[in-house]
C-alpha cells in the first residue's frame, strides 16, 4: 500500500514538473478567456480540444469538451490533431461561453445548458506522453443572456 | 410510513420564452439562433423517512425535427446541393431524448437532480429548474462535387419540437410524470451574398414567415399520453438528441461527404423533394 502511494506520488509529482515545463494557462479578466503559454524551450504541442471541468461536490466534472485551441471559429474544420506553441508564444482560443454546447464555436445544439454560476478550469492534454495542463480555477457568474 | 407525493403539489412555472433570431450569415457559417427559454418545476413530498432517494426533474424530447439545407451555384451549370439532415441516415429516430448519455433520463441543468436525504424532514419541496438554448449551424459555401463549383446556401428550414415533462423519480427508480409542455422553435429563410465573390462578407437574408417562429404551450396536467414519445420518456436504448447530431453535421466541418444518402447533388440548379 505504502509502495503504491510512492509509486503515485511520483507519478504525480513527475506529471507535475513535466506540467510545469511545457506550457501555462492564464485566466484573463473575461472568465472563459485564456492565454496559453508555451514556457518550454522546445515548444509545446497539445491536443487541438481541451475542456471545461466545473468544481462540483462530487469533484471536477467535465461540463464542456470541445474547447478548440483557436483564435477564430474559422480555423476549427483545418486544425491539425496537435496543436504546437513555439517557444514563448502565447495563444489566446476564443473564449468558453458557459454554454454546455454552443460553448465556444458555432455547432449544432438542441441540448445546450448556461453551466454558470459556479467554479470552472481549463484543462489541456498535451501530445505525446498525454500529460495534463491545468488552468487554475475561475468563477464565472450569472449573467444576463438571452 | 414511506413518502409519497403531496395530490396536487406539482407546479411548473414559466420563465423566459424562447424566441427565434433571424438566421445570420458570419465567418462563412449560417447561424439559427434563439433566446432561451426557462421554466421551473416543483412538487412537495409527505410522509416519513426512510424516503432517501426521491428526485426530480425534467425530462425533455424532441418529437420532430425539420433540417434541410439547399444550396444552388451562382449560374445554372454551377449546380445545386441539397442536405436532408433530419431523415435516416442522418437523423436514425424520429424523437430523441434531450440528454447527455443515453443512458440517463433527466435534462441536465446545473449537476445533479434535487433529491430527498437521510435526514430530510417533511413535507419536503423539491423544486428544479430548465433552461435550453437549441439552435443550429451550416457551413455558408460548399463545393459542389460534379461541376467543381462553389455553392451557396439559398434555403433552409430548421424545425425543432420539444415537450418537456417534470417527473418526480422514487427510491424504487419508478418515474411518475407530473406535468409537462410542449415547445418550439422554427426557422425558414432564403439566402443571398452580397458579392459571391466574398462570401464571408455580408449576406441578404429573407425570413419566410410562416416558416418562422416559436410556440409554447400551457400546462398539461398529469402523465403525457401522446404517442410519438411517451415510451422513449425513460426508454435508455434510445440514443440522446445531441448525441446523433454528428450524424448530420459530422467533424470537423459539419458538412455530409459526397455519397452520403443526405447529401444530394445536381449539375444543375434543380428544385429538390425536401420531404425525402
Amino acid at each position: 500500500m505504502i509502495a503504491g502511494s510512492a509509486v503515485i506520488a511520483i507519478t504525480l509529482s513527475h506529471a507535475a514538473a513535466l506540467e510545469a515545463a511545457i506550457a501555462e494557462v492564464r485566466n484573463l479578466a473575461q472568465p472563459g478567456a485564456f492565454a496559453i503559454e508555451s514556457s518550454s524551450p522546445s515548444g509545446a504541442s497539445f491536443e487541438r480540444q481541451g475542456r471545461i471541468e466545473q468544481q462540483t461536490s462530487g469533484g471536477w466534472e467535465t461540463v464542456f469538451d470541445e474547447f478548440y485551441l483557436v483564435k477564430n471559429c474559422g480555423a476549427v474544420a483545418t486544425l491539425p490533431a496537435c496543436v504546437t506553441l513555439a517557444p514563448g508564444a502565447v495563444l489566446r482560443p476564443v473564449p468558453w461561453t458557459g454554454y454546455t454546447c454552443y460553448g465556444q464555436c458555432p455547432r449544432p445544439c438542441k441540448g445546450n445548458v448556461y453551466r454558470p454560476p459556479g467554479t470552472f478550469r481549463l484543462v489541456l492534454t498535451a501530445c505525446g506522453e498525454g500529460v495534463r495542463v491545468v488552468g487554475a480555477p475561475f468563477f464565472m457568474g450569472s449573467r444576463a443572456k438571452q | 410510513m414511506a413518502a409519497t407525493l403531496r395530490p396536487g403539489s406539482s407546479h411548473i412555472a414559466f420563465g423566459a420564452f424562447p424566441n427565434v433570431f433571424r438566421p445570420t450569415v458570419i465567418g462563412g457559417q449560417a447561424l439559427f439562433q434563439c433566446s432561451k427559454i426557462e421554466a421551473t418545476g416543483s412538487v412537495t413530498l409527505i410522509g416519513s423517512q426512510p424516503a432517501a432517494g426521491w428526485a426530480l426533474g425534467f425530462i425533455q424530447v424532441e418529437w420532430v425535427d425539420t433540417n434541410w439545407l439547399f444550396y444552388r451555384g451562382r449560374h445554372n451549370d454551377h449546380g445545386s446541393i441539397f442536405f436532408q439532415r433530419s431523415r435516416p441516415p442522418t437523423r436514425p429516430i424520429k424523437a430523441c431524448r434531450d440528454v447527455k448519455a443515453a443512458t440517463h433520463i433527466y435534462y441536465e441543468f446545473g449537476g445533479s437532480p434535487p433529491t430527498v436525504a437521510a435526514g430530510d424532514t417533511f413535507p419536503k419541496k423539491l423544486t428544479v429548474h430548465h433552461f435550453d438554448k437549441p439552435g443550429d449551424s451550416a457551413k455558408a459555401v460548399i463545393r459542389n462535387s460534379l461541376t467543381g463549383q462553389d455553392n451557396f446556401i439559398r434555403e433552409a428550414q430548421l424545425e425543432f419540437l420539444f415537450c418537456a415533462v417534470l417527473s418526480a423519480r422514487d427510491p424504487a427508480g419508478n418515474f411518475h410524470h407530473l406535468k409537462s409542455f410542449y415547445w418550439n422553435v422554427r426557422w425558414q429563410a432564403r439566402f443571398l451574398p452580397h458579392d459571391f465573390a466574398a462570401p464571408l462578407g455580408g449576406w441578404f437574408v429573407t425570413p419566410i414567415a410562416a416558416g418562422e417562429g416559436s410556440a409554447r404551450s400551457h400546462v398539461i396536467e398529469g402523465e403525457p399520453t401522446d404517442k410519438r414519445f411517451k415510451d422513449i420518456l425513460t426508454d435508455t436504448s434510445v440514443s440522446g438528441c445531441n448525441a446523433i447530431i454528428p450524424l448530420y453535421s459530422p467533424p470537423p466541418d459539419g458538412v455530409l461527404p459526397v455519397g452520403n444518402p443526405g447529401r444530394r447533388e445536381s449539375n444543375v440548379w434543380k428544385d429538390f423533394d425536401v420531404r425525402v
